[in-house]
């Protein structure tokens, strides 16, 4: 199928910007993840942005701005704005919900069509986009039932789309503020003001990618480094080099898909082997390509940049001298830590790691309230239950996060019919 | 530009070759009934077409929320990773809606197509098939329909591909429905005022 053939066909939303900074970066990245096709025109093109704004060069403060499909412009876009305006922004159409679903990713997603396949009052509500880190996933060969492979946002897509027919509401773009318990359930907060009550709240946050730990990684994020996969990134990489620091599956996945569009990748990893934490068909296929190295034993030490990011320095095990490796782009797929913002105001326990403690890990609770003990994936309040990857002691995979999304609604209604609120 | 009596006559013979059809007034009115046929939720893959576009039909598809848009769906998968994904996504959808380049007096529906993908699903990969059809493309017969898209459709597709993809058109692949064995699976909407080229 040609580009052209799948292309939408109504007007995209431009964007005018300096392609090399964050939050252009993370507006392509929300876009791309919801499937709104965008042109990106460079801020020196002044031929087209004379054309689009109909004026010179526009003050860099102003950027980057966003020509909405009718014609509307936003100054110093931000993504809550730009999903505003694209009418991606709905208020929660029930004054009461049975679940309230923090994050869509597959636990959350996995919860949001069991519930609403059982006629609970659900809504999931997702700050970026629906399939959480599997979504930026080019291909996942071994999920259950796909012999040829799916890859992450195609299942995010699906998922979406049959929890929205069993009724269940997924509100975008919105970042969760906080959760206050009151009487018997919760009242849920949003960035926008939205507040949501709730007899029971599930916590499927996930994770973000661990920050990598090295002198101006910051200043360059969107500008030649990028947390995750980055999918709206790839086609710009053709013909680059690229580097992926992590030994995951995520890593690996990365891998295959970056050596499609780059002319060299090159997979960085701590460890001595790649064994010790990617599955053995991604490791088949990582080796099998010809345009993607693995350097073992090895760290970023330093970056090198000027507007942008323009080589890596390493440092090896055993060698006693660094080494400089010149690149348009790194990618940092080393492990996670837990989304739990906006969680914590709710005091519910977690371990020294920040994951959410559930069902017997919690111990004795002082301030429990109930007699009987917290049910297996319940936190240290009562309704309020955590699955997938924000859970502390999860098999952190895809499939062991829809299974507990699922599991977490049959929990569900055991707290509700405590309630005396069984629908 | 055909009169109304032609207009009836060629979805009379249309109905009688097992195509569904339907005589309005306006853009307007097709579109109306492209919504009322479309059932809410349905996944739609809307053929790129210039009388969609015209009436207001791909926005409605795209945009409105009210169905699963197969093209931002597939614009979002990674051409080099998914191929295979975005073929058969794109080979089998539940409703496709479209046009064509010619009706014949006699119920043939001639389509032509550059690259082909969106004639499979016509045939008989997509579950129902709607077309509007602006009434200026009703010709006697199918080699006035062929004349008509090589010569009057043709340079007008392949401007337009030009300057919205860089790219030439051609005439390279050219469907001729004469018959539709399925009963109420492609439904043609006969518009009485011109629409797309």
């Amino acid at each position: 199928m040609f580009d052209y053939d799948a292309r939408p066909v109504t007007s995209q939303v431009v964007l005018v910007g300096n392609r090399a900074t964050t939050l252009g970066y993370e507006l392509r990245d929300f876009l791309s993840r919801n499937g709104v096709s965008y042109d990106w025109v460079e801020v020196d093109d002044a031929d087209r942005v004379g054309q689009l704004l109909g004026s010179g060069t526009p003050a860099l403060h102003r950027l980057p701005i966003c020509v909405l499909p009718d014609g509307s412009q936003l100054a110093g876009a931000t993504v809550e704005q730009v999903a505003t305006g694209l009418g991606m922004v709905s208020p929660p159409l029930l004054s009461e919900y049975d679940i309230v679903i923090v994050g869509a990713g597959p636990a959350g997603l996995a919860a949001a069509v069991y519930a609403a396949s059982e006629g609970l009052r659900t809504v999931a509500i997702e700050a970026v986009a629906p399939g959480g880190q599997a979504g930026t996933t080019s291909m996942i060969e071994n999920y259950l039932g796909f012999p040829q492979g799916i890859s992450g946002g195609e299942l995010a897509t699906r998922a979406t789309a049959q929890a929205r027919r069993f009724g269940a509401e997924v509100l975008l773009a919105r970042r969760l503020v906080d959760i206050e318990g009151k009487n018997d359930g919760y009242v849920v907060r949003l960035s926008d003001g939205t507040t949501i009550p709730t007899r029971t709240v599930l916590a499927a946050s996930g994770v973000h990618w661990r920050r990598l730990e090295v002198d101006g990684v910051d200043g360059l994020l969107g500008a030649g480094v990028y947390y995750g996969a980055g999918p709206s990134e790839a086609v710009s990489c053709r013909g680059c080099r690229v580097a992926i620091i992590g030994g995951g599956n995520s890593a690996g996945q990365a891998a295959v898909r970056f050596s499609r569009y780059a002319s060299q990748v090159t997979l960085l990893i701590r460890g001595e082997s790649l064994g010790a934490s990617m599955s053995q068909y991604l490791i088949s296929n990582v080796s099998g390509l010809d345009n993607v190295d693995v350097l073992t034993g090895t760290e970023v030490v330093g970056l090198e940049a000027d507007s942008r990011l323009r080589a890596v320095v390493l440092s090896t095990s055993g060698q006693p001298s660094l080494t400089r490796l010149p690149l348009e782009s790194l990618f940092i797929c080393i492990g996670g830590v837990p989304r739990t913002g906006g969680l914590a105001s709710t005091g519910v326990a977690t371990d020294d790691a920040g994951y959410i403690l559930t069902g017997a890990a919690l111990g004795a609770l002082e301030t429990w309230g109930l007699e009987r003990s917290p049910l297996p994936l319940e936190a240290s309040r009562p309704g309020f239950f955590a699955a997938g990857d924000v859970r502390s002691g999860s098999i952190k995979r895809c499939s062991a996060a829809i299974g507990e999304g699922s599991m977490a609604v049959a929990l569900v209604h055991r707290r509700l019919a405590e309630l005396g609120v069984e629908p | 530009m055909a009169t109304d009596k032609q207009l009836e006559a060629t979805a009379s013979a249309l109905e009688s070759n097992g195509i569904d059809s339907l005589v309005v007034d306006s853009g307007a009115a097709a579109r109306d009934a492209v919504r009322t046929m479309l059932p809410i939720g349905t996944e739609v893959f809307n053929n790129t077409s210039r009388t969609l576009e015209a009436i207001g039909v791909a926005e409605d598809i795209e945009r409105s929320g009210l169905y699963q848009p197969l093209r931002p769906r597939l614009y979002q998968m990674d051409r080099e990773m998914q191929g295979r994904e975005m073929r058969q996504l794109g080979a089998a959808p539940d409703y496709v809606v479209g046009s064509v380049h010619a009706v014949t007096e006699d119920g043939s529906l001639l389509i032509a197509s550059a690259s082909g993908s969106q004639l499979g699903p016509l045939v008989s990969g997509a579950g129902h098939v709607i077309l509007v059809i602006g009434g200026q493309k009703v010709v006697p017969d199918v080699p006035t329909g062929l004349r008509r898209i090589s010569d009057y459709c043709y340079p007008l597709e392949d401007r337009r591909a030009r300057e919205a993809y860089g790219v030439p058109s051609g005439v390279n692949n050219v469907l001729i429905i004469n018959r539709v064995v399925t009963p109420n699976r492609l439904h043609a909407i006969l518009v009485g005022e011109p629409l797309g080229f």
